[in-house]
This record gives C-alpha cells, structure tokens and sequence, in this order.
C-alpha cells in the first residue's frame, strides 16, 4: 500500500477504480461535466457538479467516463446513510504491534494524487459529513481531519463530483453545501434512439426483436410517466436471454413470452401493461 | 476589405458568417462608414424581387420560399441581423442600386465549413478575423457547385466594377479565398438559370421564430433597437456577453415575479462559469442559447431556466395581422442543428426542441388571460398531493427539531465510575496521546414533544408594498391532516390552468389535531403582533398541545414572543432556514389553489409534483 507523509502523519492511500463503465450517446451531457471541471486560468476554481436523475440512468457511468476522459486516476467513495465525516476523510484503525494506522479515504487520495472523486449517491450521506467537505467545496480546497490532527490541500488537477438520486431515500442538503456542489446536471431519459445503442451495447448477443421489443416497452414507459430506466431494459434483456438459452432464434411470440416472464419477475405486473402495448405496436 | 487588384479597385469586399450578428454590425458600420453607390450581395438574381421585398419589411421576418426541380422546397430567412439583409436594407434605405451576383443552382448540397466563433470579431477585429481565416484556409480548389457559383459571382463583380465607383459586396467568408483568386483573372458569362423564379414571400409565423432564427431572438431584436437609435455605428455594438448578462438580469426579474425568489450574484457567477466552460469545451469562445439555458439550470433551476428561455426566444417585432400569407417553418425545413431540451418544471410542460434557439411556446399569454376570467375564487380547495407534502414537509421538520434538541443534550466526559451510554471513540482517540483517558458519552432524554411547526419564506415586514397578501386560515379535511395559516400573493392572480391558480407562500402555520383554529388573521387576541409572521408564530405557540414550538425563518424570532413563549409555557426551536434544501423548500412553498372540487379531477394535467 502506498504511504505519504503529511505534516509527520503517514496516511496510507487506497486504490483508484478501474471499471468497464462505458458512456453511449449523449454527448452534451459529457461534455457538461467536462464544462464543470474545466479551468481557464490559475485564478479558476473548478466547480464541483452534482448529477441527478433517476435511478439507473447512469449518472455514476458518465462521472466515471467523464473523469477518465481527464485521463486523471478515479476514485469512487459510495456514501450511505452511515458515513461519518472521519470516513470521508482519514479512518484510524488498529494496525500491527497495536499502533494506529491512519487510512486516508478514495476522497483525500484523490485530493493528494490529483485524481478525480465521485461520491456516489451524496444524498444519502447526513449533513453532519457534508459539512467536514465544506471547506474542500469552496475556494479554500482542503479538508481537516480531526482524527489526524491534520490539514490536507487539494491538489490543483484534483476534481470532485457527486452523483444524487431523486428518490425519496435520502437526506436534506442545506443550503451552504447546496450552493457548494454547483452546477446541477440533470441527467433525463435517453431518447430512444439512444437507448437502442445502450441496449446494443450491453447486450451485443441479443437478436434485434428483443431489443426493439425493450425499446418500446421503455418509451411507452417514459411517456406514461414511469421510472423504468435503461438499467431495467438492460436487467429484462439479460433475463430474456437467459430463459431463452440456446434457442438462437426465437419467434416472435417465444420472445413475447419470456419476455412477459422476465417483466413480471424484474419490473412486477403493473409494468406488463406497457409490454403489451409494444407488442401492439410491434 | 479592399481589392488589391487595380482593376478592380472599384469592388470592397465584405465576407462574412450569414446570420451573425457581430458581422450584421461590421457591414452595417462599413457600408456607413465608405458611402458606396452600389450593393452586391451572395443572392441570385433569379429570387431578387422577393428580396428586396422581405428586407424592406424589416424589422418583420420574413420567409422567401420556392420549390426545386425535384419538388425540393427551399426557405431563405430574412433576419435583422444577417450581414447580406442588413446590406440590401442599407441599399434600400440609401436607394442604391442592388446587385444579386451569385448564381441560382439545384440541390445545393448543405455544408457547414468550420469558422473561428464570430464573437472573436468583436475582440480582434474585422481585418484581423477574415486575415486569419484566409491564412488558415485549405489550398483545395472548391467543390464543382461551388465554383460554378464562384464563377459567376467573380463575372457579375467584374462587371459592376466597370459601372460603379465604391461597390461594397457582401458574401459567405467561404467563398473569400476563391473569389480572390477569380478575380485576378477575366471571366465568362456563368451558364446559369435567368428566368425568374416562382418564389413567395410569407410572414414568419412567431412560432416558428422561436425556433428556427440564426441568432437567439432576443439577440435579434436587440440588434434592430441598437440599430433603429443609430448605435450600430459604434464599434463593439451590439455587444454580444453585454446582451447575455440583460437577459440573464430580465429572467431573473420574471423568475422573482413568478416564484418570488432571488437570483444571488453566486448563482449568476455559477451559470456564466459553468456556460462558458461549456462553449470552450465545445470550441466555441462564448456560450450560445443552448449553453445559456443549460447554465441556468444547472446553477438555479428549472423554472428559471425556462423564464430565460421565454424571455430569450421571444422576437418583439411582430404584426397582429399581416398583409402577406402567414408561414410557419421548423428547424427540419431549414436544415438547423437541433437540441433537445426538457423543462421539468412544477407546471407541467411539453417537450421542447431548442436549436441554438429552440421551441414552441406555450398558450400560456392566451390561456392564461381566458383562465383568469373564468375565474370565480367562490369555493377554493387546496390539492390534495400538496396538501400531503406540506404535512410530509412539517414532519421532516419535527424531526430536524427533535435531533437539534437531542445533540443539545448530549454530553461528554472522561470516564470516572460508570461507562453511561457508551464510550465516546471520537473524544477518546483525540486525547489518547496527551493523557490517555477513556471517554464516554451520556444522552439526556428531552424534555417535551414537538407542537406546532411555523415556516417563514419572507417575513414581508414592508406593510406599504405586501409581496403576499392574501392571509387565510385553512382547516384540515380529515384527522391526518393538520390546520394551517399563511400568507401568500393573491389567489387568482397567476392563472396555470382552468380553475388552477398558483400561488407563492410567504410563511405557513401547521398545528395539529385539526378542526381547532379559528381565523388566526381576524382573531383580536394576535392584534399586537406586528409583522404576519409574529402572528404565525403567536398563533403556533397559541394552539400547540406540546411544549415545544418549531420556528423555521431567516432569522431568530424577537425576544418578546419569546417571553409570551415563556409565559405560556411553551418553548421555541429555532431552526435556520438554511438548514434545508433549497430545492425542498422550493417545492414547499409554490402551491396551487383550485376553483372548487371538482377540479381536483383534471387538475393533475395541469400541475406537475
């Protein structure tokens, strides 16, 4: 594990992520992150982006694939309601002969290495932890750990970025970290279209019936106003494929019936509705 | 720019980008500025009448509009700001002769050549700009359309040069290079199409304006005010980010009159960072309108994003009933780029298409009015999904109250005879290396429960100008529901659907159990209260069954409601208003009243939550 020493404290440093995330279509919103990110002049402070959307539109995918466009490592921290500031920050733990080893977190590694911190699913992380980022979110860029007795300054190229559901699981932000983690990205329903390639994409051994079947499915869905994302066509898709198993090709009622099967299993009876009328239209 | 050639000394030439309004400007400044006695503009001769016609209507938008061999139909634009407009008004308005040079051909290919941002123009200069682009212009001779076309235009230049003394000629910045190189050398008469053409000439629909202009509208209309006092003369004007801060600044105004909420000056720094990263990323050196919305949203919301976009795509010249057939054109006819832009605002809207400049307005200026008559404020009811949040909303509250109390409560010291409720790690580790000591913590339970909630926006302390003065006194509709008091602007003011007025809270009262409150605002015994929000308070310390009282405001409530708190034997927690989410208390404090029940049946259509 790699180690650096801050004002006579040696932290331990964690791993950056690598992942087979993969952003397809919506290049606006790509380039919105970057926009965020982007700094002009050493007087230019970057700004910290929140995504929001739904579940399953793939905020975390195009933080990550944003961030490795910056060809800059990746840090990922996922916040839960349990987060505490210390855990975003440096951890003591017990280490060998009974000494304390401090642990800094994806978030100071990225601060020290430069890299670029998603913290994922912010929200549901309390106000009592946003508020030991507060300092690193304006122009002042450093944290203080309580633990370490220390003060950590980021390092220029380091970026920060939060991704936000819109369910109602989650925590309040208020208004001083609110105003922190500017711009808001909102990250809406790809268009069909695009949800084709996404398909295509994540399920390269799918024939294209099944995947206009999905296609459909998810714009009658998104017209009526459902939360069914590109990840439950995906999640169908799969589930489909699997009950169809080598029958390479498959009816158009063969599919229509694991189809039905995999809706009612993943999505629930209420979503077969929408099934239906794709099976109308197709 | 000036000829080299001798011979053709006669000829200045203007290339521009078309549509761009910093080269509108620069033609406009140039033609004023060398007094030429001949116009030559980049159009065919074979569509000149309907030319001359549309730029004469000017301001007015027009479309000039004809059908190809191949049953192709073309659209040609008429716009303020189009340098090749702006120099046929000027010959129209000088009474210059007007030449259209460039030949008329079938099935032109639509291309887009690569060009620096125009707003460069307006830092570096005309000479500058077009020097630069030549230098960096590909050596390959044009396409075989393109150079018929560069042809004739040379030919019919050469010509003009013999008659005229100054003929100031106005082009595509694309065809520059080759034009150049045309006319060093003698050319033929073009084979080209000399029978005029069938083409008609249509007002633009406003619709359509809004979506299909080379320029935001607002930009344009701008341009014809500058224009219209003379300052077009002034180098620099208009200028571009000046027009962009004017319209950030009137969206703001709408936003305040609609939802009652300030832009701060961070937020305003916000969405011009985040737009212009957003254009550098995207190789351009200022935002567009595209960029401009999206930086609204993201730095504010997306209400305000749409007031930006209303207000930004909204031409003001316009006429009620034109003389000449009315044409609506979208972005597919003229071959636009086209984005696609969805405002999910509290009132629920269609899908709409942005270009740089996009969209179909709402009936909302039409409708609006109509709603409004039909108006009758007779048996008002609140919606229902409202009604739940705001309940959902002062739970949150008591929660928020009841932590902040619990955390007062809770003490810390070193460990003597007994662990109480645990050992405190935090403490412990933090004294660990100076004395050692193990650390535990104790939780004190709270005295009392939570009553009343009261939530105050805007104390609107100004007695002479009332932002919100309808006060009424609600009653729950069944034993989930708690009675509330507000403040509010006035119902049947902003009309969002039948029967569906939308109003803005300034503060709110919930107590509970409900069917207890009588009218809070007629009630004699609140009457030394001097702000709305005292009375609110009072009211809340009034009626709760609990000791305490949560006051959620800007700022904490004056010490003598405190002492009333204490005699009544109540106490008030204040919380912060800061302490939520904005965007929360957004929700919490737009809300829709309904013109009796019986439209809570359709007003779901209408209000989105």
């Amino acid at each position: 594990m790699e180690t650096i020493t801050i004002d006579g404290v040696n932290l331990f440093l964690s791993h950056p992520d690598e992942l087979k995330y993969d952003w397809v279509g919506q290049t606006e919103l790509l380039d919105q992150v970057l926009a965020a990110w982007l700094v002009l002049d050493k007087e230019d402070l970057p700004l910290n982006p929140r995504l929001t959307g739904k579940p399953g539109v793939g905020k975390t995918t195009l933080a990550y694939a944003a961030a490795k466009r910056l060809g800059r490592p990746v840090y990922m921290f996922q916040a839960t309601m349990d987060t505490r500031p210390e855990d975003l920050i440096i951890t003591p733990v017990i280490g060998e002969l009974g000494h304390i080893r401090y642990m800094a977190s994806p978030l100071v590694t990225a601060m020290i290495r430069g890299g670029i911190c998603i913290l994922d699913e912010g929200n549901r992380m309390s106000e009592k932890s946003w508020a030991s980022l507060a300092p690193l979110l304006d122009n002042r860029r450093y944290v203080e750990s309580v633990v370490a007795a220390i003060k950590i300054q980021a390092h220029p190229d380091f970026r920060f970025c939060a991704t936000m559901n819109d369910d109602a699981s989650t925590f309040e932000l208020p208004e001083y970290i609110h105003s922190r983690i500017q711009p808001q990205i909102f990250i809406d329903f790809p268009e069909p279209d695009e949800e084709r390639v996404i398909l295509r994409r994540n399920l390269p051994f799918s024939n294209e019936a099944i995947l206009e079947y999905i296609v459909e499915f998810l714009k009658l869905a998104h017209a009526a106003g459902e939360r069914y994302t590109v990840r439950d066509g995906i999640n169908l898709g799969r589930y489909a494929l699997k009950l169809l198993g080598e029958h390479k090709n498959p009816s158009h009622k063969e599919i229509l019936k694991v189809l039905d099967l995999a809706v009612r299993m993943i999505l629930g009876d209420d979503a077969l509705d929408y099934l239906h009328g794709a099976a109308i239209l197709l | 720019m000036k000829n080299s050639n001798s011979q053709l000394e006669a000829l200045t030439l203007l290339p521009v980008l078309h549509g761009r309004l910093e080269f509108g400007a620069e033609v406009h400044r140039r033609l004023c500025s060398m007094n030429p006695d001949a116009i030559a503009v980049e159009f065919p001769g074979t569509i000149r009448e309907p030319i001359l016609r549309a730029a004469a209507r000017l301001p007015l938008l027009s479309v000039i509009h004809y059908q190809e061999k191949n049953g192709a139909f073309v659209y040609l634009l008429a716009e303020p700001q189009d340098p090749l407009f702006e120099a046929v008004r000027f010959g129209i308005e000088h009474s210059l002769p007007i030449y259209c040079i460039d030949v008329d051909v079938e099935g032109y290919p639509r291309m887009r050549e690569p060009m620096p941002d125009s707003y460069a123009l307006a830092r570096v200069g005309y000479d500058a700009y077009i020097e630069r682009v030549l230098r960096g212009w590909p050596e390959a001779e044009s396409s075989m359309t393109d150079a018929r076309r560069e042809a004739g235009m040379c030919f019919h230049l050469q010509h003009l040069a013999e008659r005229h003394k100054r003929v100031a000629c106005v082009f595509g910045l694309s065809h520059y290079a080759a034009l150049l190189r045309g006319l060093d050398r003698a050319q033929a008469r073009p084979l080209e199409r000399i029978q005029t053409r069938q083409a008609s000439l249509g007002a633009l629909d406003p619709q359509s304006s809004r979506e299909v202009l080379s320029e935001m509208p607002f930009l344009a209309g701008r341009y014809e005010e500058e224009r219209q006092k003379g300052g077009l003369v002034t180098a620099g004007s208009p200028d571009r980010l000046r027009l962009y801060r004017e319209l950030v600044d009137a969206a703001s105004d709408a936003y305040f009159k609609n939802d009652k909420e300030e832009i701060t000056a961070y937020q305003k720094r916000v969405l011009f960072q985040f737009a212009r990263n957003y254009a550098w990323v995207q190789g351009r050196l200022v935002p567009d309108f595209y960029q401009l919305i999206i930086g609204a949203r993201g730095a504010v919301n997306d209400n305000f994003a749409f007031e930006l976009w209303e207000i930004g795509a909204d031409y003001p010249y316009r006429e009620e009933s034109p003389s000449i057939p009315v044409i609506r054109v979208s972005g597919e006819d003229l071959f636009v780029d086209r984005k696609l832009v969805r405002f999910h605002r509290r009132i629920r809207a269609f899908r709409r298409r942005l270009l740089p400049v996009p969209g179909r307005r709402q009936d909302r200026g039409l409708n609006a009015k109509k709603w409004k008559d039909e108006w009758t404020g007779k048996h008002i009811c609140s919606y229902p999904p409202e009604d739940i949040a705001v309940e959902g909303f002062g739970d949150y509250v008591k929660k928020r109250a009841v932590y902040v109390l619990s955390e007062e409560q809770k003490r810390v010291a070193p460990f003597c005879a007994s662990l109480l409720d645990g050992i405190d790690v935090r403490e412990t580790i933090r004294n660990w290396v100076s004395d050692g000591s193990i650390y535990v913590s104790e939780q004190l339970p709270m005295k009392g429960k939570i009553g009343s909630v009261v939530i105050i926006f805007d104390e609107d302390a100004d007695a002479e100008q009332e932002a919100f003065p309808w006060k009424l006194t609600w009653l729950g509709e069944h034993d989930q529901e708690s009675d509330m008091a507000f403040y509010a602007t006035h119902v049947g003011e902003q009309l969002v659907g039948p029967g569906i007025s939308k109003c803005v809270h300034g503060g709110f009262m919930l107590t509970y159990p409900p069917m207890r409150v009588y009218d809070i605002w007629q009630d004699p015994f609140f009457e030394w209260c001097r702000t709305k929000s005292e009375r609110l308070l009072m009211a809340a310390l009034d009626y709760s069954l609990e000791r305490n009282v949560v006051y959620v405001a800007a700022a904490p409530p004056v010490s003598r409601l405190r002492t009333m708190a204490e005699r009544l034997g109540r106490k008030i927690v204040y919380l912060p208003i800061g302490m939520f989410s904005p965007q929360t208390l957004k929700r919490m404090r737009t809300f829709h009243v309904l013109d009796g029940h019986h439209v809570r049946k359709y007003a779901r259509s209408y209000i989105e939550t």
